[in-house]
């Protein structure tokens, strides 16, 4: 028998390894959705284009184009939409579908923004999930919610200023510094500027909007429009279908109920002649 | 190379290309490709079916296996994100909607639902924008009046606002068959302790009276949004009706209220106070005043339920009527469930309670004091309905039933009462625009005891025009 020669062997245990090791090691997340340019720079500086259905893993960088957005459905089932203009590394992402402290989802922020539908991760345990950007950290109560890094130089700067933005859709988040921490609870949107403590400000719209307006429609007609919505059923007035006002403890007469009764008195003593006259009584009831 | 090592590279090529993972995997045949199509295409045929049957739950259910894979056309996520949105999904609709507003913003229909769901998210500045945009692009007449509404309902709440003011006037007149809710039988036999029984008159105050009436009205209400969870109310209300001959019975009511509000999600909790005073002919009748709790939760957007608690005391200012003076425990459970396509909306619940009578005067009707009646146990039931009729008139009705037994035998009628009583009405509110609305109004109640004094029927038919300022 000829003995296999041990580099031959070696070489292929080596190329096995690594296939398995890329067979089993399972993707942080995979891409749902991409409209435009959006790269993934790998842990090692190799530069994919990603596309629907590809994967996404632990130490990527994420990159989208000017105009360009991307969905990332996570191994947890959370959900990351990478807004225009972003650049985002997935430091850690540990998740083996148990919920006990070794799960872990860290993310830097270098500019642009995106949105987070958390999943399994910072469920039970908040500290396992973190958004650091160059100005905050935003830590997660189980939450959707929106994080913008605006950087000096970038498109949104020419409106706002530099730092980091973070609005809340559900759930609650907690946006710190050094200087301090803000809780920001649903429809709130935190500012977190360099050297200074995280604050409260009004919703900024030009941050957060979403859509693009329409475009120019060109003589088209939509056919799918709905008039209503089962949810148009919270404009209804609730007094309107159960009446103005409850008929507990109703008040019957709002005044007192007399009557009056009329009964014969005799009149006169044993020895006189006795006879009756009417008297009339009123009653209350 | 030996056979040992050939099989060593077969095997690792074999390997290497099971490794190579879906991505890389052979194109499914064509059959299989055609078949999985056709799958496809009866997935969405079936869900557009559920959506509009009701069934937005079992729609999303049916779409989110395909999202993967067809995340990003335009039909497949319009139809995901209503249905989420429609089973109470907000914050996954909007993601289906940025899909398909980022690829084609001229989509309309889509806009609309993203603003519907940005609404529901409670994001009223997002929803406002979004609203106004499908407002410009002139959208068909039935949505165009569902985004006045809620542009109008994003208004009152106005978001940039912690502090909200409302307020109304209003006129009514109408016709009322019974102003003193009075029985129309004019003799009643009566036990009289020392007589025996005696057919009594009713005197013509205690009878069914008719008259023509007109009345005014204003009121107001501020909220102050604490934070996002927490919210305090205050609001006023003053109802005056005068009778054109039943002048004894020209009514001044006020009311006042104030409380706060929890709300996080689907729960909302609510814990308050309200009183009243009521004039009567023109002299102080009684007042009431009472705390209450209520919580809500939402289970979908169609459907929610409601447990709510109060405490009542009731004081009559004559002191012939103090005898009737008591305090009133209710708790109930409700359930307000939204029809197709949210138009419509049907309401119910049920309660329970007791009356406790505290009076302390004495009468030979009452010689330990209390009312003649005794204390009370009550029940009822209350349902109601309404709807949409175009885009500017709501449609109402509703009705309720009630039971009341009390603990003492009433020592004129030798007998324990006990009431049954029913209530219907049902209207309209035609808004022609935003500040000024007409109701026309038919309400009728009767109530039956086995106490003939008690026993009455009312119909009350009403209009009134309201101004609403917000």
């Amino acid at each position: 028998m000829k003995k296999i020669r041990p580099k031959l062997l070696a070489a292929a245990c080596l190329a096995l390894l690594g296939a398995c090791g890329a067979a089993l090691a399972a993707p942080a997340g995979k891409v749902e959705y991409v409209a435009g340019a959006v790269q993934a720079i790998g842990a090692g500086g190799q530069v994919r284009i990603l596309a629907k259905g590809d994967a996404v893993d632990e130490g990527d960088t994420l990159v989208t184009g000017a105009d360009a957005a991307a969905q990332v459905r996570m191994e947890d089932g959370g959900l990351v939409a990478l807004r225009s203009d972003t650049r985002m590394k997935l430091d850690s992402f540990r998740f083996d579908g148990k919920q006990d402290g070794t799960e872990q989802y860290i993310v830097s922020l270098f500019k642009g923004g995106f949105r987070a539908i958390t999943g399994l991760i910072g469920r039970l345990h908040k500290e396992s999930y973190r958004i650091t950007t160059p100005t905050a950290t935003i830590g997660i109560r189980g939450t959707d919610h929106e994080t913008i890094v605006v950087v000096p130089g970038s498109r949104l700067a020419a409106t706002v200023p530099p730092g980091t933005y973070n609005k809340v859709n559900r759930g609650e988040t907690a946006v710190s510094n050094e200087h301090g921490t803000v809780l920001v609870l649903p429809n709130q949107m935190a500012y977190a500027a360099a050297g200074a403590a995280p604050v409260l400000q009004p919703l900024n719209l030009d941050i957060f909007v979403v859509p693009p307006p329409p475009a120019a429609r060109a003589g088209r007609t939509d056919t799918e429009m709905r008039d209503s919505a089962i949810v148009d059923s919270a404009l209804l007035d609730p007094d309107l279908a159960l009446g103005p006002n409850l008929p507990i403890g109703i008040i019957f007469s709002r005044t007192p109920i007399t009557a009056t009764y009329t009964t014969l008195v005799p009149v006169g003593g044993a020895f006189t002649n006795q006879f009756f006259v009417p008297v009339t009584t009123t009653v209350t009831f | 190379m030996g056979r040992g090592e050939t099989a060593v590279l077969v095997m690792t090529a074999w390997v290497l290309g099971c490794s190579a993972g879906p991505a890389q995997a052979a194109a499914p045949a064509p059959q299989a490709a055609a078949a999985e199509k056709e799958a496809y295409q009866n997935a969405l045929q079936d869900a557009d079916a559920l959506v509009k049957s009701g069934e937005p739950e079992r729609a999303y259910a049916l779409l989110r296996g395909y999202e993967q894979a067809h995340a990003g056309e335009a039909r497949f996520d319009y139809l995901l994100g209503i249905a989420a949105l429609d089973s109470g999904k907000p914050d996954l609709a909007t993601l289906a909607f940025e899909r398909v507003l980022m690829s084609d913003p001229g989509f309309t229909g889509a806009r609309l639902e993203m603003a519907r769901a940005y609404y529901q998210l409670g994001d009223l500045l997002r929803a406002e924008v979004e609203f106004e945009r499908v407002a410009h692009e002139n959208p068909p007449p039935g949505a165009r009046a569902t985004v006045r509404k809620y542009l109008e309902a994003i208004a009152a709440r106005n978001p940039r606002k912690k502090t909200h003011y409302a307020a109304y006037v209003e006129a009514t007149a109408g016709r009322d068959t019974n102003v003193n809710n009075s029985t129309s039988q004019q003799q009643v036999i009566v036990n009289i302790p020392t007589v025996g029984p005696v057919v009594a008159t009713l005197n013509a105050t205690s009878l069914k009276a008719a008259d023509n009436y007109g009345g005014l009205g204003a009121g107001g209400e501020l909220s102050h949004t604490l934070n996002p969870h927490w919210a305090f109310y205050a609001g006023a209300d003053l109802l005056q009706r005068d009778y054109h001959t039943q002048q004894d019975f020209n009514a001044l009511t006020a009311e006042g209220r104030a409380g706060v509000m929890y709300g996080a999600n689907a729960e909302h909790v609510r814990f308050g106070v309200n009183g009243g005073e009521y004039t009567l002919g023109g002299r102080r009748n009684r007042s009431n005043a009472a705390v209450n709790a209520e919580w809500a939760r939402t289970l979908s957007p169609r459907n929610q339920v409601l447990l709510f608690g109060q405490y009542q005391q009731y004081r009559f200012a004559d002191y012939v009527m103090q005898v009737d003076n008591f305090n009133q425990q209710v708790a109930g459970a409700g359930w307000t469930h939204a029809l197709g396509d949210g138009r419509s909306v049907l309401s119910g619940f049920a309660y329970y309670g007791a009356e406790q009578d505290i009076s302390t005067i004495i009468t030979t009707a009452t010689p330990d004091g209390g009312r003649t009646d005794g204390a009370k146990r009550l029940g009822g039931l209350r349902v109601g309905g309404q709807t949409m009729w175009g885009g500017r008139t709501m449609l109402y009705a509703n009705a309720g039933w009630q039971a009341g037994l009390y603990s003492r035998v009433n020592p004129l009628f030798l007998v324990q009462r006990s009431d049954r009583y029913v209530d219907l009405a049902m209207g309209a509110v035609w808004q022609w625009n935003p500040s000024w609305s007409l109701s026309p109004q038919l309400a009728h109640a009767h109530n039956s005891s086995n106490i003939p004094v008690y026993s009455y029927s009312r119909t009350d038919l009403s209009l009134t025009l309201r101004r609403d300022f917000r």
